[in-house]
């Protein structure tokens, strides 16, 4: 019984060809445009925050500086941490490790061309390496990283080795540091990352004497020891800075965000920027989806009759309205498959020609939950647009509609 | 004559009302959507390039570092400024410093913006030398004396507006408020703090080489491309750097307003193009629309032409009623174009965003009706042509 209504719709589709192309391309092209949307952001979304989970769930970053601030504070705010926090900090129950680093841009000199890059001091004690050892973000290429006990050596990453300067830096090259000798000892593997491939990391003590800075904390790091609570533990730091620092609940000098955290901002921020442009684009779908309904009304138009001859034989409303919405369905379907087809093969262009200028973040996400998605949406669409008229086609009284 | 391809257009859509009605809805709404993104687009460039205007034509900015709030603690020093400063062709060179820090008002603290202003002695007004501009009150001149923006002494930063004379505390120290400063359009501006220069390198630990911003003002008769490119070449001396290696930025008011431009037209084009991609389906379906018409009206076609028309009436006739409905729709976008982005305006201004303004210019009309046209006439053309090359036998047989 159904599979008569699906043949009388297929062949109604058939039978005015062109309109239901044209219906078709209708959806197609705003299901193509939604989908290749969400597949670029899902795509950078996933990309970028596989990167924050390599670097694991269980950290905590703190920053000088309020709390609308966030991660750049120990730069542009005018409150700075000292040694003696960072001490306070360590000491703090369920922190495995803390990393007090200490920042400062300066001239890095490679062969007769000077940049003024971000010069990283990070602690070396055999702790801290431990530590750097486990993680991926540390990961070195060539050479080794900073040990105890180096003085004046320097690891940098990816990128200020193959691209900052016009020669390629190597393990064992000299390169200068505020008009100071350093030798490169390591080199960090790739990490495709804006972030990790350009930087520039050398021992602590070492930045404190180039700088000539005995105590600024640029920011601190943190771990979070096994089986405590990640926020239990920044609640920790913050009460125990606050006590130090003298500052007030809710007036804190300073900023603790989890990587929970941070995940959370990012994600927010993105899933605006995909609902505006998504939102946009699928104002074409609802262009479609009235396309779809004139198509049926025109459809019904032109079929009052043999609507009549089929209720004369029998046909209950209900048929009527399940043959329409059918062929409205067909037409929303049809136009999707084709969209998510085209959408997602568009959005592989795009991650293919990005890939080409070094933008490795921009990925196309294919999963099924997009694709599964867009073709019930486009079977929505379809059929929602398609009831009116079908209503109209069912409740037709027979004896007016053989009379047309 | 034309006017009878009008009427037999009209008499069509009445006939079709609801057909009609459908396939103008599919235009309006892509002609809505692209009118209120240029309206919403242009508003912004045009409140952006009333605030650098403002400030003059004749200025130029020195920033070190790559531009913007940079990252870098890179800072000029008064070496940099004398250097600018003997310029010849160089007016004034003012100094600024920025830093995020504790404010302190009744009970409430917040960390913003404060920024130190130099107020020695000066042919120009800080409004003139800055381009901050004080509303009500005066400008600071002396230690102790500040001025807040919109977000401060409208209330948005602190629950409690605060008023000239009110007392403030800045890092610890004490300041007064003198004077107001004229709102901006967005909270992060709109909620700077300013103070003196010295005050500024007190509270924040800072030297006279910790300068984040000149501020030059060019002589009349200088070109200030040209004294941007002087800049350049003396801080290249001072600070010892070769050609491309700089560690600073020199802007003039004509390239910043460009540099905002280049980023906002780069963000209308994407989403625009997004919009209009809802105005190609609403082309697809009048081309829908249209051939369906072609198809009723076959025997009709066929009577037209048995007494004389020519394929070129036919043509016209079909091409009319496709522009007419581009045309209608695109007056009906234009007006919910005109309603919705007037609509986003007054929210984001509610949202302390004055800056995203709605403006009309009569290109956008204009150009949007003709576009409506454009997009009506180009979708009806291949259903006209067939309409026009049916021949007469046939139509007539059509059934």
């Amino acid at each position: 019984m159904i599979l008569d209504y699906f043949r009388i719709a297929v062949s109604n589709l058939f039978k005015r060809k062109l309109r239901s192309w044209l219906t078709v391309i209708g959806i197609f092209i705003g299901i193509m445009a939604v989908v290749a949307l969400v597949s670029l952001s899902q795509g950078m979304q996933n990309a970028i925050l596989s990167e924050f989970k390599k670097m694991g769930t269980d950290r905590i970053i703190l920053t000088p500086g309020g709390a609308k601030m966030g991660p750049v504070g120990g730069f542009i705010s005018s409150v700075k941490f000292s040694e003696a926090d960072y001490d306070i900090v360590k000491k703090t129950k369920g922190v495995e490790i803390a990393l007090g680093v200490y920042s400062q841009s300066a001239y890095l000199t490679f062969g007769r061309e000077t940049k003024q890059q971000l010069v990283w001091g990070f602690p070396t004690d055999s702790k801290a390496l431990e530590f750097y050892r486990s993680q991926s973000m540390f990961d070195i290429g060539e050479g080794r990283f900073l040990r105890p006990g180096d003085r004046y050596k320097v690891v940098i990453g990816a990128t200020v080795a193959n691209e900052t300067f016009e020669k390629d830096i190597h393990v064992g090259d000299m390169v200068m540091i505020n008009a100071r000798e350093f030798q490169v000892i390591g080199i960090h593997k790739k990490s495709g990352g804006l972030v990790g491939d350009n930087v520039i990391r050398i021992p602590k003590e070492t930045a404190r004497e180039i700088f000539n800075e005995p105590s600024e904390v640029t920011a601190i790091f943190m771990k979070v020891k096994e089986g405590y609570n990640v926020d239990d533990v920044a609640d920790n730091v913050k009460r125990k800075l606050r006590n130090f620092r003298d500052v007030k609940e809710g007036e804190e000098d300073f900023s603790v965000q989890t990587s929970a955290q941070a995940i959370q901002t990012f994600e927010a921020i993105l899933g605006i920027v995909q609902a505006v442009l998504v939102g946009i684009a699928a104002i074409s779908l609802l262009v479609g989806g009235i396309g779809i309904m004139n198509t049926m009304y025109t459809s019904v138009v032109e079929r009052t009759r043999e609507i009549g001859i089929m209720k004369s034989v029998g046909a209950r409303n209900s048929a009527i309205l399940l043959i329409f919405l059918m062929e409205s369905g067909l037409l929303g379907m049809l136009g999707g498959i084709l969209g998510v087809i085209l959408g997602l093969g568009l959005s592989k262009v795009a991650e293919i020609v990005a890939a080409q200028y070094g933008i490795e973040t921009l990925q196309a996400y294919t999963g099924l939950p997009l694709i599964i998605g867009a073709l019930a949406f486009a079977f929505f669409i379809g059929s929602v647009s398609g009831s009116l008229p079908a209503r109209q086609a069912s409740k037709l009284s027979p004896v007016d509609a053989l009379r047309k | 004559m034309l006017a009878d391809y009008f009427k037999l257009a009209y008499g069509t859509f009445v006939h079709q009302k609801k057909r009609t009605f459908l396939t103008l809805i599919g235009i309006f709404i892509g002609i809505a959507a692209v009118v209120s993104l240029i309206s919403l687009g242009q508003g912004m460039k045009y409140e952006i390039d009333k605030q650098f205007q403002a400030l003059g034509s004749n200025k130029v900015f020195v920033q070190p570092g790559g531009g913007g709030f940079d990252l870098s603690s890179n800072k000029l020093t008064q070496k940099d400024l004398q250097a600018v400063k003997s310029i010849q062709g160089v007016d004034e060179a003012k100094v600024a410093v920025f830093k995020i820090a504790q404010v302190k008002f009744g009970k409430e603290t917040v960390y913003t913006w404060v920024i130190g202003l130099d107020t020695g002695k000066s042919k120009y007004t800080l409004s003139e030398d800055y381009g901050m501009k004080v509303v009500e009150g005066r400008e600071i001149a002396d230690s102790g004396d500040a001025m807040v923006g919109y977000e401060i002494w409208n209330s948005g930063l602190f629950d409690k507006a605060a008023s000239i004379g009110d007392r403030i505390k800045i890092e610890g120290k004490k300041f007064k408020i003198v004077g107001n400063v004229e709102r901006r359009g967005n909270p992060q501006d709109d909620s700077q703090i300013e103070i003196t220069f010295d005050d500024a390198l007190d509270a924040f630990d800072l030297t006279e080489d910790d300068l984040d911003y000149i501020f030059v003002t060019v002589k009349d008769g200088s070109r200030p491309s040209d004294i941007a490119e002087k800049i350049k070449k003396a801080l290249r001396k001072t600070r010892d750097l070769e050609e491309g290696d700089e560690d600073f930025v020199v802007q003039t008011s004509e390239e910043l307003i460009e540099a905002f431009g280049t980023i906002l037209t780069i963000i209308q084009i994407v989403l625009i193009s997004i919009a209009g991609i809802s105005l190609l389906v609403g082309g697809v379906n009048i081309t829908n629309t249209m051939y369906t018409s072609v198809l009723e009206r076959t025997n009709e076609i066929g009577i037209m032409k048995a007494i004389g028309a020519r394929n070129r009436d036919i043509f016209l006739i079909f091409l009319i009623e496709s522009g007419i409905l581009g045309v209608v729709g695109g007056v009906i976008g234009i007006a919910a174009g005109i309603g919705l982005s007037k609509l986003v305006a007054f929210g984001a201004a509610a949202g302390g965003y004055s800056i995203i303004s709605a403006i009309f210019p009569w290109y956008l009309i204009s150009g949007a009706l003709a576009f409506a046209f454009f997009v009506g006439a180009l979708a009806g053309t291949l259903p006209a042509i067939q309409a026009s090359k049916l021949k007469p036998v046939d139509a007539l047989r059509y059934e």
